[in-house]
């Protein structure tokens, strides 16, 4: 026979690798024609994509490094947090702002416009320090095309004021609480309350000679940014044991200042108007982050960077301990601009995005038109590897290996289990920060997974649909089936044992309130476990049943079992095993001597024939030969009838023991009643009438079918009627008649019997047993007793019965129903 | 006369045989085995073989396929067995007829001499009548309504006669007693078909050389009666 196509392994091969590679393509292409139709086929800019990506970079990333912060454990050491913060924040401070890190430009202006911060290198002013940068609002308004975006912090207030402060009160709640998505979205729109208590800063003291010295002192210069007092220093009189005085200060005004921090003075009491004292506070803003970093670890803080201009540290230089609060400050102030230079100078996510979307902007059309003929092409090598499935050289029908014998369900979990996969990788590369290049490659190789899992599903549900094991290749079909085999197909046993099962499964596990997981899975283990040995215990009882069964009805083979029986169903199989052996035997032995004898009989009455042979034709020479006296004939006489009847008798024996053997061809055919007994009547009406007996034969009115073999059963009428007309009371009736009913034809024939009938009805059909022992010669007395083995040979019965002289013979015989209206020929 | 070859290993059955058949006025030679048998068929002149089946040396069934390579002379088999196979084994591979031991001299003389007129009668080649109807040694005149069985007369009463002209147009069909008795006596059945069965039942007698044991006009229980 000639290959055909379809039949070869490249038929098969390269239509899967087409399908999955174009199955991929397509997948891709759909995913690149998708991401430009919404996000940049209708606008004339890809920037405009541009601007909604920012919305998922930036702010989120920053919100992000926030949550990663948190979720970590703390430092213990009071140095070690301050470190690790003042560390994570400068790298957010780079990563999210550094203009040599992003592209991202902004500008936070308050209300009036005027300007508070920004990272633009063009524009910063070195005089414009970061000192606070607050919360991040993503109520985003796009102000214009300009590729820029204000940030408006106008419902700050009231919504944190309502939701914020209990958050905090306790790290592990707030965790907890964290991580329900209401409070990730609000606490990624609106941010946190911020307390922020400030000190004094360091404070020094300087001691001039005279006040005009004092005065003209250029401290800018000497200490920074700082504020100065010019003081007077007062004495007070020491105890006398002391001797010491002690000074205080008053300022300008005359009221007494407090003493800086660890600045107390001792003066000479003598020298009180020597010099001046001047108080200077210098205030430094590093320090002023440092204190702010300090405290956002303390609090679990998330408020963000606040910005606080040069304005607002002249409310500071006022000299007062204030309280920042800094929602109250900024929230009604501030507006962040942000943008993206023209040129994307820094190679960022941002840069990569937007080179990506420019390639696919550019090579749109082809995106669409190359997802439909990649559709078409993956329909065509579908369609291909389909046809192809299955066939295999040299085969007619359908073949499949054992690949395709796996559990059906495994191809539907095999999506999933890539997915699930997929999601574990996805988690960790989140944690990882890996580069885009890298999550792109690793979606491809997803998507690749997904395409070769489909196509692969396709090729196996084409093969199970062509050879029809689609439903029987579902695993929970082969577990249910496997059930049914085990429980010997016993149908409502085996779904109880499962509904049970089930139902145990469910209260043990489910039942139980608040339980443990580990405590639940231990129970549904125990469950299953006793489910199963109780399985295994109905299927050996089943086993076991069976095997009895079969027994019962005369099987006596040992079957080994699908499952090996174990402790006492096994010990209840070997005693089974030796129970049929030694039945078995018993059984052999009992055939070989029924045949033995059989044969043995069949042996001695062929010898005897010849010799009877010899003796009957002799006996016939001698009688044609003149006799000598009168004796001589009469003696002769005796010895012809003699070897007749030794004739008759080895025919018989032979003909008995075949029959009670079954050693006899038995040719089943349908036969009539009717006709039968018609048949008989005109055999016999003659020898009847010779003895003076009558037969009175009732025929059935309509014909009645059974299956019979004609020549056996002639027989058992020939015994039968032989038998009325030899032992029949001269002149008397005879009567045979026929009868259907229940599906049973019985056929009775009735005579009175000559001479007294002192037997049972049992011993009369027993060999060798006549009515009347004493009178007849005629006959070998095997008669009855063949009629009953060759009725029971062709399914039917004979009976007989005895009511004083009269003797009844009833044979009966299944009805047979022929097929065809017509049966007889 | 015809010469008759009779074989059997038992010599007392030879010697009755022959016994039985000179005075029939047939010439007889004799042989004990099977090899012997076919030495004396080849010699020629016999003209019918009486075999027995179980013989030393070589059985009757092997003999008896030797000698139809070379010839078709009528066979006897005499057997014991009187397994049905046996029988139906012997007719297939060639014999013209069977007759189980113990046998009666009559039945052997009768089929004998069936068989060698039917023997003679078809070397004579008879030319075909078309209102003769033949089956096996039965031969019917349908113009002169008379019947002979080897060529020997039979009388038939006409109903007789009449039955057995419907059997032997129809050989190996059964007909059941009702048919028989509507085409023969050409009246419905009412129940008197019963007298059907006693005349082939003298049919039967007047045919057959053993009535117990028919060879031509069979019935089949419960069905009806045909011929073969």
């Amino acid at each position: 026979m000639k290959k055909q196509w379809r039949e070869t392994t490249a038929a098969k091969a390269i239509p899967a690798i087409f399908a999955i590679l174009f199955l991929w393509v397509t997948a891709c292409c759909g995913l690149c024609t998708l991401l430009c139709l919404d996000n940049g086929y209708y606008s004339d800019e890809v920037t405009d994509h541009l601007q909604l990506l920012l919305d998922h970079t930036d702010y989120s990333q920053i919100l992000q490094y926030y949550t990663a912060v948190r979720q970590r454990q703390l430092p213990q050491e009071e140095n070690d947090k301050n470190a690790f913060y003042e560390e994570q924040t400068i790298a957010l401070y780079q990563d999210a702002f550094d203009p040599e890190r992003t592209n991202l430009r902004f500008h936070v202006t308050d209300t009036a416009g005027n300007s508070l911060l920004t990272n633009d290198p063009e524009e910063l002013d070195s005089d414009r320090e970061v000192l606070v940068m607050y919360s991040v609002n993503r109520r985003v308004d796009i102000a214009s095309k300009d590729y820029t975006r204000s940030v408006h912090f106008t419902d700050y207030q009231n919504l944190v004021e309502t939701r914020i402060p209990d958050c905090l009160e306790d790290p592990d709640d707030y965790v907890n609480w964290f991580f329900t998505d209401d409070l990730v979205d609000h606490a990624y729109h609106y941010g946190f309350d911020v307390e922020i208590q400030r000190d004094e800063g360091v404070r020094e003291t300087r001691i001039f000679s005279s006040r005009a010295e004092a005065e003209a002192y250029d401290y800018t210069s000497e200490y920074g940014n700082c504020r100065w007092e010019i003081l007077t220093p007062t004495t007070t009189t020491a105890p006398a044991e002391d001797s010491v005085a002690h000074t205080s200060l008053t300022d300008a005004a005359g009221s007494v200042v407090p003493m800086p921090i660890g600045t107390t003075q001792q003066v000479d009491a003598d020298t009180p108007d020597d010099y001046i004292v001047v108080l200077i506070t210098i205030y430094n803003t590093q320090h002023t982050e440092m204190l702010l970093a300090e405290y956002f670890a303390m609090k679990e803080e998330n408020a963000q960077v606040i910005i606080v201009d040069s304005e607002l540290e002249k409310r500071l230089s006022n000299g007062l301990d204030i309280t920042i609060n800094a929602r109250e400050n900024i929230a009604e102030e501030i507006a962040v601009r942000t943008y993206l230079p023209a040129d994307l100078p820094v190679q960022d996510i941002i840069r990569e995005d937007y080179e990506m979307l420019q390639v696919l902007w550019q090579y749109r059309e082809w995106f669409v038109v190359g997802m439909f003929g990649f559709a078409v092409l993956t329909v065509i090598a579908c369609i291909v590897l389909c046809t192809a499935s299955g066939h295999t050289e040299g085969r007619e029908r359908i073949t499949a290996s054992s690949f395709h014998r796996i559990a059906y369900e495994f191809f539907y979990l095999l999506p999933v289990l890539i997915l699930l996969g997929a999601a574990v990788i996805i988690s960790i590369m989140r944690k990882a920060a890996i580069a885009w290049r890298i999550t792109c490659l690793f979606g491809a190789g997803l998507t690749l997974c997904m395409a070769g899992a489909c196509i692969l599903w396709l090729y196996t549900t084409a093969i199970r649909a062509k050879n029809g094991t689609f439903w029987s290749s579902f695993g929970i079909v082969r577990l249910l089936s496997l059930l049914l085999t085990l429980l010997q197909g016993r149908i409502i046993i085996s779904m109880s044992v499962v509904i049970g099962a089930v139902a145990l499964l469910c209260l043990n596990v489910g039942g139980l309130p608040n339980a443990d997981p580990e405590l639940d899975l231990l129970i549904a283990g125990v469950d299953i476990a006793v489910l199963v040995v109780l399985l295994y215990a109905i299927h050996s009882f089943f086993v076991l049943k069976d095997r009895v069964k079969r027994i019962e009805g005369g099987d006596y083979t040992t079957v080994p079992p699908k499952l090996p029986l174990v402790s006492d169903f096994g010990e209840f199989s070997r005693s089974l095993d030796h129970m049929t052996d030694s039945i078995a035997e018993t059984v052999a032995q009992q055939t070989k001597a029924e045949r033995m004898r059989t044969e043995l009989i069949t042996n001695v009455s062929h010898d005897l024939k010849t010799p009877l042979t010899s003796i009957v034709n002799y006996i016939d020479l001698l009688a044609r030969e003149p006799m000598q006296t009168e004796h001589a004939a009469e003696y002769l006489e005796v010895l012809q009838r003699q070897s007749a009847r030794l004739k008759k008798l080895t025919e018989d024996l032979v003909e008995a023991s075949k029959a009670s053997t079954g050693n006899l061809t038995v040719d089943l055919q349908p036969t009539d009643i009717q006709v039968l007994l018609l048949q008989l009547a005109g055999e016999y009406e003659d020898r009847f009438a010779q003895r003076g007996l009558t037969l009175v034969t009732e025929l059935p009115e309509r014909p009645l079918p059974i299956l019979a073999d004609g020549r056996h059963i002639w027989r058992v009428f020939d015994n039968l009627l032989g038998n009325a007309c030899k032992y029949s009371m001269p002149s008397t009736r005879i009567y045979l008649d026929a009868t259907a009913e229940n599906g049973i034809v019985r056929i009775l024939l009735k005579n009175v019997s000559e001479h007294p009938l002192n037997l049972s009805p049992d011993e009369l059909t027993e060999r060798f047993v006549r009515g009347d022992v004493s009178r007849h010669t005629e006959g070998s007395g095997l008669g009855l007793s063949i009629a009953k083995d060759l009725m029971r040979l062709q399914g039917g019965t004979l009976t007989l019965q005895i009511d004083g002289d009269l003797f009844k013979a009833i044979v009966t015989f299944p009805a047979y129903y022929p097929p065809a209206p017509d049966p007889l020929p | 006369m015809e010469t008759i070859l009779v074989c059997d290993d038992e010599q007392d059955i030879v010697s009755a045989l022959r016994i039985y058949l000179s005075a029939e006025g047939y010439q007889v030679v004799t042989a004990n085995n099977g090899k012997e048998a076919i030495a004396r068929v080849q010699e020629g002149k016999v003209q019918l073989v009486l075999m027995d089946i179980m013989m030393p040396e070589m059985d009757g069934i092997a003999a008896m396929t030797e000698i139809r390579k070379f010839s078709n002379v009528p066979i006897i088999l005499l057997t014991a067995k009187s397994e049905d196979t046996d029988k139906i084994l012997g007719l297939n591979v060639g014999a013209d007829d069977y007759i189980t031991k113990p046998f009666l001299p009559i039945e052997v003389i009768a089929r004998v001499r069936s068989q060698l007129r039917r023997y003679l009668r078809l070397g004579a080649a008879v030319p075909p009548d078309p209102d003769v109807l033949t089956v096996q040694g039965i031969c019917l005149s349908t113009k002169s309504k008379s019947v002979t069985m080897d060529d020997q007369p039979v009388n038939l009463t006409p109903i007789e006669f009449e039955i057995l002209l419907l059997l032997m147009q129809n050989v190996g069909q059964v007909f059941s007693p009702r048919e028989i008795y509507q085409r023969v006596w050409k009246t419905a059945a009412d129940g008197s078909e019963n007298t059907v069965a006693v005349h082939i039942r003298h049919l039967r007698e007047k045919l057959e050389i053993n009535p117990a044991q028919p060879r031509y006009i069979k019935v089949v229980w419960g069905q009806g009666y045909k011929i073969e």
